[in-house]
């Protein structure tokens, strides 16, 4: 006799390595496997499609800046090309990488690199990932400056711009560059897709502002321009969903944002942290419930693990599982886990 | 009257605008290229009319704003209060200005003091 307790329960089944050959059917294998971080990935893939089928659910996608020095910038755009994207926020760092990328290359290194020794050649490590200072700020420097004397001289009676417009403006300003079909900030205007940065000045980006403020003071960011946009989103849409990958300010605005109206009905969160410092980015995703950020019938997951790799595996299987979900709405309180 | 000078080729005690601000460089400050950029360059003024501090950070390629220090004398007319009248002494062009309190009391009418003019504006600095 089963335990009464478990009646309705999926049943724990092996995984088979023939089972592994496509990426949905790896991903719903996953599924039936029943463990650990294996199942949140399929549990994450399948929120992700029931965000993607409701079609009144406008998707918010929140990221930090690390994951657009690493090809994983190649997902983020095409996520926006799919149309799976309706308002990005993230920080300052992932529109230098973004845009830095578009003139020059970042390299591949490693983790245990003589950090001293790269601080003398004067390049910059990310992770396992190098970033010379010709390909970051000095390319930035010498590619903003004349960008940002054109948006002045254009202004008309303007003096302040929301970071959704200057995003936009920067992206729109990429047409005709050798790569801005890589780009995220093209991509996005091209989308018509906001990207919200609520920490704008926190990166070179911010810095080469503030620079040409130092010649031009009248040069205001309206950040509660874009404030009052994020509060026409959340309210506009009919049902709410947020991936987010990483925790910090990116994190936070969106859940933030989606408190005032009753909070998400979808979260996906693919995160590092720990739970137990009390931080906004260890929070598991049940954490933000509490608050009213996420609704108490919302349908989340957090997945512990680096989203360079959670994230192209969910991704690989989300077109099929969108056609075909991973389980039914009869095992909805397991869509609930983190 | 200015002209423009990159920043590299600023030093300390000349001259820069800030803010519209004709100011005395007292000290330049360069840090490495970096993560921000090209090598940028800190620079700490005084504002020459008012002694007001200013602190700007450029790229030492940047290009900024120097206002032309015109030097010229000029004989003391008259006192009224903390004002002299007072005569250029090469254009003979009368005109009246504020003593600057360190002078107040010392500068007599009939003597030489050396003014300064930059941007429009005009300040007794040697009496």
């Amino acid at each position: 006799m089963a335990n009464a307790f478990v009646s309705g329960h999926r049943t724990v089944e092996d995984l088979a390595i023939d089972d592994l050959g496509s990426p949905d059917g790896l991903v719903r294998a996953l599924y039936r496997s029943g463990g650990f971080t294996a199942k949140k990935l399929a549990v994450a893939t399948e929120v992700m499609a029931r965000m993607l089928r409701d079609d009144g659910c406008k998707v918010i996608l929140s990221f930090p800046a690390c994951i657009m020095a690493t090809g994983t910038r190649g997902l983020i755009v095409d996520m926006v090309k799919r149309g799976w994207v309706d308002a990005i926020i993230t920080t300052c760092g992932t529109l230098d990488h973004d845009l830095a990328r578009v003139w020059q290359p970042y390299y591949h290194g490693a983790f245990t690199m003589d950090d001293k020794e790269l601080h003398e050649v004067g390049v910059n490590r990310l992770g396992n990932v190098l970033v010379p200072n010709e390909s970051y700020g000095e390319v930035l420097e010498s590619r903003m400056k004349p960008l940002l004397a054109k948006l002045w001289e254009g202004r008309g009676d303007r003096d302040s711009w929301s970071t959704a417009e200057l995003t936009r403006y920067f992206g729109l300003h990429l047409e005709g560059e050798e790569k801005a079909e890589e780009s995220l900030l093209y991509w996005a205007a091209k989308q018509d897709v906001p990207i919200y940065v609520p920490g704008p000045t926190d990166g070179a980006w911010g810095s080469q502002i503030w620079q040409f403020y130092q010649t031009h003071r009248a040069f205001r960011f309206d950040l509660l321009a874009d404030e009052q946009a994020l509060m026409d989103f959340v309210f506009d849409a009919s049902s709410l969903g947020a991936l987010m990958i990483g925790g910090g300010i990116s994190k936070h605005h969106a859940i933030w944002w989606a408190q005032f109206r009753d909070g998400l009905d979808y979260a996906v969160y693919l995160t590092t942290a720990q739970e137990y410092d009390g931080s906004l980015s260890g929070a598991r995703v049940r954490e933000a419930v509490s608050w009213g950020k996420v609704k108490e019938d919302a349908r989340y997951v957090t997945v512990e693990g680096d989203a360079t790799v959670t994230l192209p595996m969910i991704l690989a299987a989300l077109p099929a599982v969108i056609e075909t979900p991973i389980d039914s709405d009869a095992a909805a309180e397991v869509m609930q886990d983190g | 009257m200015k002209e423009l000078a990159e920043v590299r080729t600023l030093k300390e005690n000349r001259y820069m605008l800030v803010d519209e601000e004709p100011c005395r460089i007292i000290s330049i400050t360069t840090s490495k290229p970096g993560k921000h950029g090209s090598a940028k360059a800190r620079i700490d003024a005084v504002s020459i009319f008012t002694g007001n501090k200013r602190s700007v950070v450029f790229s030492v390629t940047d290009k900024v704003y120097v206002p032309m220090i015109d030097k010229r004398k000029a004989q003391v007319l008259s006192i009224s209060g903390d004002h002299a009248q007072l005569m250029d002494t090469d254009t003979y062009d009368t005109f009246d200005m504020e003593i600057p309190e360190e002078f107040r009391g010392t500068i007599q009418a009939g003597e030489e003091i050396g003014y300064l003019e930059a941007m429009g504006r005009r300040m007794i600095t040697k009496v």
